[in-house]
């Protein structure tokens, strides 16, 4: 079944101010935008972080934030990982995936990110401390944990981003098999124009101000779109069939 | 070795040796039979005594409300902040002759506050509650300004990642923000102890120098000082020694305690 999300909301950090107006069904999504635009602040927003929501957050049609509600992120069966992976440093990589597993003692946690471990093919990796290991390595680490609850949204920032050409090459590989499974939604942020190959997602555009859903990637290759959306896609037109600004 | 190097090892190494050279001094003038006629002596013991308790008592308190005021202070921003901070500070940059004059002027028995204590029964001044305050006082500063920066270097998105994965709120905090900042609280928590370990000056004026109830070691040695020099000597070494002792073993559970959940 898949997940539906629908935002119409306006999100603020301080004086940072982003309108958003959503409705996605099929994922993958992919949100792309200028630095600084507010992509971050999309995926804090969703996972339920510090950031005000003035509006609705809905998610399978539970307001997770809204003017009198508020799901907070433990509750709300997302997974995320902010750019980095955000692993915890004071913990081995075994920790560091038991602490989200959804069972009671300590002995079940890590034999849960054991199994989580193997099945990501890094089981090797389990007892070795946080600091230190490749991008990569760091990246799957960081999956398995937010995999670990069977989220329903997966909130990805960045995840193929400061990675050599082949650890993003199997990370992008990892990431095509885990975000289009049919009871999850998969938002990622990204930069890469091979990423958006590699997924042919839905496209969110953030830039002024503003995130709005822009369609289907095989269908704005062949539109026209704003500069940034043009430039972003150039190495995706068929050749010769391109339109756009750039 | 280029001559910019050489120039500052020289005078880095100048200084290394200022400020090694009194304590060196200290202990290569004390004979080994005057160290352990200090340890047996029971004034020394005593007062050394009552320097473990107040200090353990005043670290805890200093612990206790410093963690969490340190912590909203990391995640604040503005006015209020630079307020709070500038408060933190001004003990630090206090004489601790003005600190102890201010003390008796707020909790004296004639000062600010002494009607409405005298009026709850409590007469703080020259009381082993007057030590611990005066020991706040100092050692608290040094512990919060420490906590606030290592505080301030824990990612939100860390705790945000926490709370997805299922964590309450506390549980976040205290199995992410608090192990993530522990080796700065750490050793914000042993320059404290240390600081209120030495704490001489408002304590003296404050609290008094009554054995057994107020003489804490600092306080002991400056007693001793005129009827007894060699025991002077050898209490100042036992206070360094303990003060080093106290760092050491900080440091040691800094480095094996942030693996803690």
């Amino acid at each position: 079944m898949p997940v539906e999300l629908s935002i119409d909301a306006r999100l603020q950090v301080g004086t940072f101010c982003l309108e958003v107006q959503l409705e996605l069904a099929t994922g993958p999504v992919v949100v792309v935008g200028p630095n600084g635009s507010g992509k971050t602040t999309l995926l804090r927003a969703l996972a339920g972080g510090p950031v005000s929501v003035d509006g609705h957050i809905r998610v399978a049609g539970e307001t997770w934030s809204g003017t009198r509600d508020f799901v907070p992120p433990e509750q709300r069966r997302v997974g995320y990982m902010p750019q980095g992976g955000g692993l915890f440093p004071h913990l081995d990589v075994l920790d560091n995936v038991a602490y989200g597993a959804p069972v009671p003692s300590i002995e079940a946690r890590r034999n849960r990110a054991r199994a989580a471990l193997t099945a990501q093919g890094i089981a090797a990796l389990a007892g070795r401390r946080v600091r230190g290991h490749s991008g990569g390595e760091r990246q799957r680490v960081a999956l398995a944990r937010a995999l670990v609850r069977a989220p329903r949204l997966l909130l990805l920032d960045e995840p193929t981003s400061a990675l050599d050409v082949r650890a993003r090459h199997a990370a992008r590989a990892l990431l095509t098999e885990t975000l289009c499974t049919g009871d999850r939604l998969g938002v990622v942020v990204t930069h890469d124009p091979r990423d958006l190959a590699a997924w042919s997602p839905e496209l969110v555009f953030v830039d002024g101000g503003r995130a709005r859903a822009v369609g289907p990637l095989q269908q704005l290759v062949t539109q026209d779109v704003p500069p940034f959306l043009s430039e972003l896609l150039a190495p995706l037109r068929p050749a010769g069939g391109g339109i756009g600004h750039a | 070795m280029s001559r910019t190097n050489r120039a500052s090892a020289a005078a880095g190494g100048m200084l290394l040796v200022v400020l090694a050279l009194p304590i060196l001094g200290l202990v290569a003038g004390t004979r080994p039979a005057d160290l352990l006629a200090a340890i047996g002596d029971a004034g020394v013991q005593a007062a050394l005594w009552l320097s473990l308790q107040t200090t353990l008592v005043s670290l805890a308190l200093v612990l206790a409300f410093g963690t969490p005021l340190a912590w909203m202070l990391s995640r604040s921003r503005g006015t209020r902040r630079s307020v709070a901070l500038t408060l933190i500070e001004l003990p630090v940059v206090m004489p601790p002759a003005v600190l102890g004059v201010a003390l008796l002027q707020t909790f004296g028995r004639g000062g600010t506050l002494g009607p409405l204590l005298g009026a709850l029964g409590i007469a703080l001044p020259f009381s082993t509650a007057a030590v611990v305050l005066a020991q706040i006082l100092v050692g608290a500063p040094l512990y919060v300004i420490a906590a606030v920066s290592a505080f301030s270097t824990v990612d939100d998105d860390l705790l945000l990642v926490a709370r997805t994965l299922g964590a309450q709120p506390v549980r976040a905090w205290w199995s992410v923000a608090l192990p993530t900042a522990a080796p700065g609280l750490i050793g914000g928590a042993a320059l404290a102890w240390a600081r209120a370990l030495g704490e001489f000056g408002a304590t003296l004026m404050f609290a008094g120098n009554l054995p057994g109830h107020t003489q804490t070691l600092p306080l002991a040695i400056y007693a001793s000082l005129e009827r007894d020099m060699d025991l002077a000597r050898a209490a100042s070494v036992l206070l360094v020694a303990v003060a080093v002792g106290l760092l050491l073993g900080v440091r040691a559970l800094g480095t094996g305690g942030i693996r803690a959940r």
